[in-house]
């Protein structure tokens, strides 16, 4: 018990130094992407709650409305598990087209949602939102390509979805 | 009746408006200020973690922009050097222009005005013993001449062409002069001034340096005294430099001693030919 609660707080504190590190860096959300990584994965109640923790102290960090990121993501999410019921996600090129849609999506309904609860408006429509949405909805699938190879190498053939370390 | 375990909405729907309604609670809770203790209580926890990690960002980040700017920031250094280059030449020439003007002055200020001079630049050369200068016969320049700076002995011309000369320095092993030893300030010495002779003496060249020799014995001569030229074959009331390391036996029927020269013939630029001596 001990060990899960010391590697909930280093994972919390790692996971909190890599996304304003890459905020910071390219102006990139890790944090989305790693949780759409953990998405069926582990349970959903389970990730819904561990990221409205996480995101809450972003969101003080960030000093932007709290909740806006939670909120962002639980959109993306959403859009995400809307898209499922058309295609498969799991496997096959429109899960990578689904998944690009969803980042892309979290970095839309993060700016209007901080803009909205902010100034209070939507304000315009920006290209270059939409340009840079774009450049990082595709990074983050390159990410999650780089996550979803390493877990199929741990993984062993004839375990199915449970984590192999050896 | 069955429930359909397949449908995605069964049991993650619940879920959805949950974390919607916290969600909205929180932003509206804080647009009136009603979370302030929670923003405080976790910005001690989370602000130090932030801040490292917005440094270190911040650090990459701007080692990355150097390296997308490295071909700018090369045209950059290309051009500075370039500029530095073109200031360093003009410095030069400054510089240049300041020796001459001052070296003028000198001239205006001390040498003999009945005589007539062709300034020239000195040019670089390998001996310790003579230089060479830009001016030749085609300046009036000829085998003989005296080469000086205002009222400081340099050398004589020793071969002479049409565009340049070779002087011979009082260095020079075959460099022989008559001189005197005075008291006082080489600024002092002009062609219309008296001076207090302490003895007459006689400076050759040599491997050690300028040589002073068959100085009187009698008078008390000391090291610092200053050394003039006053040669028939060069002219009189020349300053060559000062007197150093001086024999002190007793027993000598004359002494000898070295001459530190007013000039350092490394470094002239700019000397004066009088012409027709």
């Amino acid at each position: 018990m001990i060990l899960y609660v010391l590697f909930a707080i280093v994972g919390f504190v790692v996971l909190l130094f890599l996304e304003s590190f890459s905020l910071s860096l390219f102006g990139f959300s890790l944090l989305f992407v790693v949780f759409l990584f953990f998405y069926k994965i582990i349970d959903l109640k389970l990730l819904l709650i561990i990221s409205a923790f996480v995101t809450l102290f972003l969101d003080v960090v960030l000093n932007i409305p709290l909740g806006s990121t939670f909120l962002s993501f639980l959109s993306a999410l959403f859009f995400y598990r809307v898209l499922s019921l058309f295609l498969s996600t799991e496997r096959g090129f429109f899960s990578y087209i689904f998944k690009i849609l969803a980042i892309f999506f979290f970095y839309i309904a993060s700016f209007y949602i901080q803009r909205l609860f902010t100034f209070g408006n939507l304000g315009y429509f920006e290209v270059n939102l939409l340009i840079s949405s774009s450049v990082k909805a595709f990074f983050g699938l390159l990410i999650l390509s780089l996550l979803d190879n390493f877990t199929q190498k741990l993984r062993g053939n004839s375990k199915g979805n449970s984590l192999k370390f050896k | 009746m069955k429930k359909n375990s397949n449908n995605i909405f069964s049991n993650e729907i619940i879920l959805f408006p949950i974390g919607l309604f916290f969600s909205i609670v929180f932003l509206l809770g804080d647009s009136v200020n009603a979370f302030s203790f929670v923003r405080k209580g976790l910005s001690y926890i989370a602000q130090p973690i932030y801040y490292s990690a917005n440094i270190a960002g911040l650090k990459v980040s701007s080692y990355v922009h150097s390296v997308i700017e490295l071909d700018e920031l090369k045209k950059n250094y290309e051009g500075l050097s370039l500029k530095l280059y073109e200031t360093e030449v003009e410095n030069s020439y400054y510089a240049m222009l300041l020796e001459e003007n001052e070296s003028l002055k000198r001239q205006i200020d001390l040498s003999n005005r009945e005589n007539k001079y062709v300034l020239a630049k000195v040019l670089n050369g390998s001996s310790v013993d003579s230089l060479r200068i830009d001016q030749g016969q085609a300046s009036g320049i000829s085998v003989g001449d005296i080469v000086t700076i205002g009222n400081v002995y340099v050398g004589v011309i020793l071969e002479c062409d049409e565009k340049g000369s070779l002087v011979r320095l009082a260095n020079s092993k075959n460099s022989s002069l008559e001189v005197i030893l005075v008291e006082g300030d080489w600024q002092s010495v002009t062609k219309n001034k008296e001076i207090g002779v302490l003895s007459k003496a006689v400076v050759s060249g040599s491997a050690e340096g300028i040589k002073l020799e068959n100085i009187s014995n009698n008078v008390n001569i000391q090291n610092g005294s200053l050394v003039v030229v006053n040669d028939s074959k060069v002219g009189e009331n020349l300053v060559l430099g000062y007197l150093v390391d001086i024999s002190t036996n007793p027993a000598d029927i004359s002494r000898t001693g070295y001459v530190s020269p007013v000039l350092d013939y490394d470094n002239l630029v700019t000397v004066f030919v009088n012409i027709g001596y």
